[in-house]
């Protein structure tokens, strides 16, 4: 039975009906058109799919929409702030570390969970924080300069 | 990939939990962190008519230590909590470092160590450590409570000994014995999003140069988790030289039934029963604070 929704994205509130079955990452693409959240494997594998929610890394093709209620959740969409990007994705970019694109936002995510927690990892620390994102294109070493190089330790 | 349809309901007691299961039985499935069922569900493997989300009851997901009591871990605790809480990195260190192997970042944040039990799979990370620790299951249900040994909990692959209205509170841990170490190691051929081919679990008290106590338990290499018994008799009472040691790892392996799959073949998983025995005991006696 489809249920309304309150969601909070970004720091918006969304109002939504769902039915039980609708994944948080169908939801974000399909009903609120924030599809800078990709979808990839649609099991948990690739990370893609990575959003946060209160803070943490989670992965939303395999997570209900309605147990997101009464959470923060931050999309890829949610890292620009007044027109300009988050020293993490500048980092991204200046770094060679975007080549199609598509693991980027799961990545860029999952960068700013680490650097919330820990401003200054080392290389071993962010290849852990980053193994659950997978990437076909770039062979994951200038991602890792990226999330090394991010100024301020990713805060604006 | 779809899910099937069902409805969905987040109570906020344990209580609410209790009475919904009591009508609902096998036709629910609990839900918490959802890294196995939600896939699951995708495959079609489960197809619950109602499913009973328990991550907003906050007494599910409490660590609580009670200095020389031992330790209760709610079964909705997230298995990052578990990783890095430290109580558990201090007190029961095989369990964080197994905690700490699961899955992937993200999964670690999502999934709970009743999940990771629950679910049952031979190669659990959190199960072979809490066996270690003689860890007790704290089932409860509108007809009461009952607790039952994580090693009897688990009755075969995907199969536990819960009954339909019966849902898992809490695991409970005894104290940690005096003058011990544990230890936990796996094999694959990951560093991540991996389902190891053998795990181990070692836990081991000392009376001066002698052993006096101690629990190795092995996982991937049976249906169910399997204690290292007669390695453990050989090694109660005595001093643990090298030559002891590859005597008790060999008792593992030739213990241990494990099969041919796709991640590796049974006489390598046999072999590395050996390998990571004599690794985790060495690990856990050196880790013993003098």
């Amino acid at each position: 039975m489809k249920q309304a929704l309150e969601l909070n994205i970004n720091g918006l509130t969304y109002d939504v009906v769902v039915s039980p079955r609708e994944i948080l990452a169908d939801v974000l693409r399909e009903k609120l058109g924030l599809i800078g959240t990709k979808k990839g494997c649609g099991q948990g594998d690739c990370g893609t799919c990575t959003v946060l929610i209160d803070g943490r890394p989670y992965l939303s093709c395999i997570t209900l929409a309605l147990s997101c209620k009464g959470k923060e959740i931050l999309t890829i969409e949610g890292m620009e702030k007044d027109g300009e990007l988050h020293p993490i994705q500048k980092s991204y970019i200046k770094n060679g570390a975007v080549q199609c694109g598509f693991c980027t936002p799961g990545m860029i995510m999952s960068s700013k969970a680490l650097l919330d927690e820990n401003p200054k990892p080392t290389e071993m620390e962010i290849r852990r924080a980053l193994e659950g994102n997978l990437c076909r294109c770039t062979g994951y070493t200038k991602i890792v300069e990226a999330v090394q190089n991010v100024k301020q330790g990713g805060k604006e | 990939m779809h899910l099937p349809q069902f409805q969905y309901s987040a109570p906020k007691t344990s209580d609410e939990v209790e009475a919904l299961l009591a009508e609902q039985k096998d036709k629910a499935k609990i839900l918490a962190g959802g890294t196995d069922l939600i896939v699951q569900m995708k495959e079609k493997a489960h197809r619950p008519e109602f499913i009973i989300d328990i991550t907003g009851i906050e007494s599910l997901s409490k660590i609580n230590y009670d200095n020389g009591k031992g330790c209760t871990i709610g079964s909705a605790t997230k298995i990052e909590n578990i990783e890095k809480t430290d109580v558990i990195k201090e007190k029961y260190a095989a369990l964080s470092k197994g905690a700490s192997v699961i899955g992937s970042t993200q999964i670690r944040a999502m999934a709970t160590i009743g999940g990771n039990t629950c679910n049952a799979s031979p190669c659990a990370d959190t199960v072979s450590p809490l066996v270690v620790f003689g860890a007790k299951v704290n089932i409860t249900s509108k007809n009461g409570k009952r607790d039952v040994l994580l090693e009897k909990f688990i009755k075969n692959n995907g199969v536990t000994d819960l009954n339909p209205d019966e849902f898992v509170e809490s695991f409970t841990l005894e104290e940690p014995w005096p003058n011990s170490g544990s230890a936990y190691e796996y094999m694959g051929l990951r560093n991540a999003m991996e389902i190891d081919m053998v795990n181990f679990a070692a836990n081991i008290a000392m009376d001066g140069d002698k052993i006096k106590d101690i629990r190795l338990a092995m996982g991937s290499v049976s249906p169910v988790p399997l204690r290292g018994t007669k390695a453990e008799e050989m090694l109660k009472g005595q001093v643990p030289t090298d030559e002891l040691i590859e005597k008790a790892a060999k008792a593992c392996s030739d213990a241990s039934i494990p099969i041919d799959d796709i991640r590796a073949s049974a006489d390598y998983r046999r072999e590395i029963v050996g390998v990571l025995a004599k690794r985790v005991i060495k690990k856990a006696l050196a880790s013993i604070k003098k």
